[in-house]
C-alpha cells in the first residue's frame, strides 16, 4: 500500500526528514509552533508596555512593533511547519516570544519565556550531538522552581497548595482527601512531592544515567498537573512536553512484521510520511513474539500486540501534532484531560510491556 | 593524526566540525584550512551560537541567584508559587477610575489572580506611573491576599 504523493512532498508538514535538523528536535519545534499558532497565542503578542530593557518603548511605534512581532511569528511558525530553514524559523519564532517577554511586563510569564528559550536554544544548537543547551536549560528551569518552592514559608507548611487546590480550584478529590487528614498535611504532602518531583528532574537531567528518570518525571509531572487542573497554563504544558522530545532518540527505521499477508494493521503506515516503518511479513520458522498479531523490531528490541502499535504510535509525527492541534483547539476542561489521558493510555503501553528476545535483524 | 580526523570530518560536512580550538592548537592556520576550506568560518559560527546559547543559559542563573535577595520573581524560574489575589483602586486628578480603565492603564484587571510574586503588581503600577504619567496626581490602593492570609494594602502616591 503505497503512500499518497502529498504525504511525500518535502512541504508535508508532517515530515521530519529531508532537513539538517534531527527529526526529534524538529518535531519538537513544530508541536511549539503549531501550539502557538493554533491557540492563536500569537494574536497576545503585545506592544511595548514597561519593557525589561529600557528604551524597547522608544523603538517605533507601538502598534508598528506588535504588527511586525506577529507577522514575523506567523510567518516564521508556518515556515517552520513547511520544514523551509528550520534552524534559522526556530530562531526567528523563538526570538519573537523572547522579545514580546521583554518587552512588556504585562505580557511576561514563564511559560512563553521558557517557549522562547527553547526554540533559540535549539537554532543555536549542534545538530551532530546531543542538544546540552536544551538540557540544560531544562534543568535550569526545574532547579529554580524547586529552589524557590523549597525556601518558601507557604510550600514549606503546605498553606499554598492547601489554598489553590482546596479554595480556588475547589479539587474534589484534594478536598475529599484533606478532610480527612489533619489540618495541612494533605497540602504539605503535595507541597513537598512537588519540590521533589521538580528536585529529582533537575538532578537526573544533570547526571546521565538518570536522565530517563528526569524525562518521565517532567512527562508525568505536566500531565498531573493537567489532569488536576484541566488547564495546559497557556503554553507550560505544550513546552515542557514537547521538551522531552529533545532527549528521544529518533528511529531511522522500524521493522514492522505482520503475522497475516492482509493486516487489518496496515492503516498505521499513513501515521508515517517519512517511511520509518518498514512492512514486511514475519518470518513463519520463529516463534520470536509469541503469537502476536504484529510486531515492531527496534534494534534487539521486539514488541508485540498492542505495544507494537504503541511503538508506532509514539514515533509517529502525526499523532504528536494531531494530539498537539486537539489540545490547542478546545478550551474545555474535561476535553484536555480527556485527551491527555487518552494519548498516554496509547503510548504507555510502547515502554511498559514485555520485551521478547529475538535474534538480531536479518 | 589530527589531519587525516579534521579531512575525515570536513566531508561529513558543516555540522560535524566540532574541535575548533585542538585544530588549531595542533595545526597552523594555513594548514587547516588547506585541509578544510571553510574552516575558520564553521568553526566560529559555532563558537557565536555556542556563545550566545551560554550567555541565555548564564542570564538566567545570575537572576535565580538575584531572586534571592528581592521580592520580585522575573526570569527565576518561579511559576505559581504565590496565589496573589488582590484589587486595585486608583484616583487620578481627583477622579476614580472603573475597572475599565484601571485595566486600560496597568494591563492589569481591577480585581483578580496573580500567580507570581504580589510584588509584581507594585512593580507595574509604581512603574507606569513613572514612566507614563509622570505629571498626573494618582492615588493607588492595593489590597491583596497572598495564599489566603489576612488581607494587607499597599499605597501609592504620586506627587
Amino acid at each position: 500500500m503505497a503512500l499518497p504523493a502529498a504525504l511525500k512532498g518535502p512541504l508535508n508538514p508532517f515530515r521530519l526528514t529531508g532537513t539538517p535538523m534531527p527529526p526529534n528536535l524538529l518535531l519538537m519545534c513544530k508541536v511549539l509552533a503549531l501550539a502557538l499558532l493554533a491557540t492563536s497565542h500569537v494574536r497576545i503578542l503585545p506592544d511595548p508596555f514597561l519593557p525589561f530593557f529600557p528604551g524597547l518603548d522608544q523603538l517605533t511605534e507601538p502598534a508598528l512593533f506588535k504588527a511586525t512581532l506577529q507577522t514575523v511569528a506567523v510567518v516564521a511558525a508556518a515556515a517552520l511547519l513547511l520544514n523551509r530553514t528550520p534552524r534559522w524559523c526556530a530562531l526567528i519564532v523563538g526570538t519573537c516570544m523572547l522579545l514580546a517577554v521583554v518587552s512588556s511586563r504585562a505580557y511576561y510569564g514563564n511559560n512563553k519565556t521558557f517557549v522562547g528559550l527553547v526554540l533559540v536554544l535549539v537554532g543555536l544548537s549542534d545538530f551532530d550531538r546531543p542538544p546540552y543547551l536544551l538540557r540544560w536549560q531544562l534543568t535550569l528551569v526545574y532547579f529554580g522552581a524547586a529552589l524557590n518552592k523549597l525556601l518558601d514559608a507557604d510550600w514549606q507548611s503546605g498553606l499554598f497548595f492547601d489554598y489553590w487546590a482546596g479554595e480556588k480550584h475547589k479539587q474534589p478529590v484534594y478536598l475529599a482527601v484533606s478532610s480527612r487528614l489533619p489540618p495541612l498535611l494533605a497540602g504539605k504532602l503535595m507541597c513537598w512531592g512537588t519540590i521533589f518531583a521538580e528536585a529529582t528532574a533537575a538532578l537526573g537531567l544533570l547526571l546521565p544515567p538518570l536522565v530517563p528518570l528526569a524525562l518521565w518525571a517532567n512527562v508525568l509531572f505536566q500531565v498531573a498537573l493537567l489532569e488536576f487542573t484541566g488547564q495546559t497554563f497557556i503554553l507550560f504544558f505544550y513546552a515542557m512536553v514537547a521538551a522531552t522530545l529533545a532527549f528521544v532518540r529518533w528511529p531511522a527505521g522500524l521493522q514492522v512484521l505482520q503475522r497475516r499477508q492482509k493486516s487489518p494493521w496496515r492503516w498505521l503506515r499513513w501515521l508515517d510520511p517519512d517511511g520509518v516503518q518498514k512492512w514486511q511479513p514475519a518470518d513463519p520458522s520463529t516463534r520470536d513474539g509469541g503469537d502476536s498479531w504484529l510486531l515492531v523490531r527496534q534494534g534487539e528490541r521486539l514488541y508485540s500486540g498492542i505495544a507494537a502499535v504503541s511503538r508506532l504510535l509514539l514515533y509517529s509525527p502525526v499523532v504528536w501534532l494531531g494530539a498537539t492541534a486537539a489540545l490547542a483547539l478546545g478550551d474545555a476542561g474535561w476535553w484536555r484531560r480527556l485527551l491527555v489521558a487518552s494519548v498516554m493510555l496509547l503510548v504507555l503501553p510502547g515502554f511498559w510491556s514485555r520485551r521478547v528476545r529475538c535474534s538480531p535483524a536479518a | 593524526m589530527v589531519e587525516e580526523l579534521l579531512a575525515r570530518h570536513c566531508t561529513k560536512g558543516r555540522e560535524t566540525l566540532w574541535s575548533g580550538l585542538p585544530v588549531l592548537w595542533t595545526l597552523s592556520a594555513q594548514n587547516a584550512t588547506r585541509i578544510c576550506p571553510g574552516f575558520f568560518t564553521m568553526t566560529a559560527i559555532r563558537f557565536v551560537r555556542w556563545g550566545f546559547g551560554l550567555a541565555l543559559l548564564a542570564f538566567q542563573v545570575g537572576a535565580i541567584v538575584h531572586a534571592r535577595f528581592v521580592p520580585e520573581r522575573y526570569f527565576c524560574w518561579a511559576p505559581f508559587d504565590q496565589q496573589t489575589d488582590y484589587r486595585l483602586e486608583a484616583t487620578v486628578n481627583g477622579r476614580n477610575l472603573t475597572p475599565g480603565e484601571i485595566s486600560q492603564r496597568y494591563r492589569r484587571s481591577a480585581r483578580g489572580t496573580d500567580n507570581r510574586s504580589y510584588q509584581h503588581i507594585i512593580d507595574i503600577v509604581q512603574r507606569t506611573e513613572q514612566q507614563y504619567h509622570s505629571d498626573d496626581r494618582v492615588e493607588v490602593v492595593l489590597t491583596y491576599r497572598i495564599n489566603g492570609r489576612q488581607e494587607q494594602q499597599w499605597r501609592y502616591q504620586q506627587p
